[in-house]
């Protein structure tokens, strides 16, 4: 059974549809990477996915129970919020909360929703910080880091929650390309490491190498999908190679 | 001499730092509750409510102090503010504390749709209620925000409290400019302005204070 299932998903905001009926799956332990060009709907697909965007229809699973139905109203906020905890998600802009530590930013969300007793979460906070190579910043606030160090805290306190899939939103398209490297290598080793993923990125290279499936969004529509060496290297369809084509130039 | 003015200009002094006080104490919680009314998602109250803050921000504040006063008397005949003294400062306070709440209103409301909306997010993705998301993300940054502009308004209202006297409020300016009359000497006056600046000088280094301490991040 995979882990993710996508069925159907349709999201509008007011004229323009952004999302046109989008399905796919994912198994566990894989990375899904999602390439289109900008407007195709990669990231209000992820939006919609963490709860940030209500779909209009379609259905959300996980381990094949329904965690989201367009159609139905009644959950609960609680319901709603614990459902959404499956996944975590890094933003382009990492949006990590400037009055705390790096510390204190991991640890922030599992201590107000009392996940776990608190030397736990500092254990966990602290072995996370590790992984990701800033367990000797924990003090520092993020004005006080760059770029590429406040996305891996960013990375940290999202698998601080333990989601059962961890999503990015282009994790490198506001950096410095000097600066993409940490982040790409933090993901590569979560990758290794069996998370299951959903990548939005730009970085096709790193998708193709990465990605176990690429998906290429096009226009609110599915365009291709396949492995991800297979979508890029021998696209099938028209529309990919011309994206491929104007991206590789 | 000196003594008998200073010992009045203190009187003075004291009720108008318990003006200053207590208007503090009223305008900034009722301040935040009036923010929240006029950026409601609910169209009629955010209506009303702005429609209100655009009545005290645009008429003086000496004229809603004497309507306040004045007004429930003369109109409805019906003297709510009470009797002597304490009835005018109950007044004088009302009116203080809706205009202040409006003008803070404004800045708070200024300070929290200046705070990025991927901070909210940031918040909802990591399963954290709206309250958690406004009181442990939100406000600090907010109040690191508007702690220039509280400032202003604050030393303003040092100032203001001396409106207090059109409805007969013995406050400091008052206190001061009686020994015009009485004694036909101004040094009083000159004094109550010194008053004034170190009680607005005070104010400005604790504030400077504040804002450093919220220099840590940004």
């Amino acid at each position: 059974m995979p882990i993710l299932e996508v069925k159907d998903l349709h999201k509008r905001f007011d004229r323009s549809e952004v999302l046109k009926g989008i399905s796919f799956s994912l198994d566990k332990g894989d990375v899904l990477g999602i390439i289109g060009s900008s407007g195709g709907g990669k990231t209000t697909l992820l939006r919609c996915i963490n709860f940030l965007e209500r779909a209009d229809k379609g259905t959300i699973s996980v381990n094949g129970k329904v965690i989201f139905d367009a159609a139905q109203h009644d959950l609960t906020v609680e319901q709603q919020r614990e459902n959404q905890l499956n996944f975590g998600l890094v933003f382009q802009q990492f949006n990590l909360f400037p009055q705390y530590t790096v510390l204190e930013n991991v640890e922030l969300a599992p201590r107000l929703l009392k996940r776990y007793p608190d030397a736990e979460i500092r254990e966990r906070s602290m072995s996370l910080l590790k992984r990701v190579g800033l367990d000797q910043k924990i003090d520092r606030y993020p004005c006080q880091l760059s770029g590429g160090q406040q996305q891996r805290v960013a990375i940290a306190r999202a698998l601080a929650m333990n989601p059962s899939i961890l999503c990015f939103d282009e994790p490198t398209s506001a950096l410095d390309p000097e600066l993409t490297g940490e982040v790409l290598k933090v993901i590569r080793e979560l990758a290794e490491a069996k998370m299951t993923m959903i990548v939005v990125t730009h970085e096709i290279a790193f998708a193709r190498d990465l990605s176990d499936k690429i998906i290429f969004l096009d226009h609110g529509v599915i365009a291709e999908e396949g492995p991800a060496k297979q979508v890029i290297d021998n696209p099938q369809k028209e529309r990919t190679r011309a994206f491929l084509n104007a991206i590789q130039k | 001499m000196v003594q008998e003015v200073l010992l009045r200009l203190c009187a003075g002094f004291i009720k108008t730092i318990e003006l200053f006080l207590l208007t503090l104490a009223g305008a900034v919680p009722l301040g935040l509750i009036v923010a929240f009314g006029s950026m409601s998602k609910f169209k009629p109250l955010r209506i009303v409510v702005r429609f209100i803050v655009w009545i005290v921000r645009g008429t003086p504040l000496m004229l809603q102090l004497i309507v306040i006063y004045y007004g429930p008397g003369l109109l409805f005949h019906q003297n709510i503010w009470g009797m002597g003294t304490s009835g005018r400062f109950t007044a004088v306070m009302v009116a203080f504390i809706i205009n202040y709440s409006c003008y803070f209103s404004e800045i708070y409301r200024g300070g929290i749709e200046s705070i990025s909306k991927g901070q909210y997010e940031a918040g909802q993705v990591l399963g954290l209620t709206r309250r958690q998301v406004f009181f442990k993300i939100v406000l600090l940054q907010v109040i690191k925000r508007i702690v220039p502009p509280m400032g202003n308004e604050i030393i303003t209202l040092v100032k203001d409290t001396s409106l207090a006297r059109v409805i007969a409020v013995y406050e400091l300016i008052w206190a001061g400019q009686t020994f015009i009359k009485s004694d036909g000497i101004i040094w009083p006056l000159f004094m109550t302005g010194i008053f004034y600046l170190v009680f607005s000088g005070v104010l400005t280094i604790l504030l400077a204070k504040f804002e450093k301490k919220l220099s840590y991040f940004n």
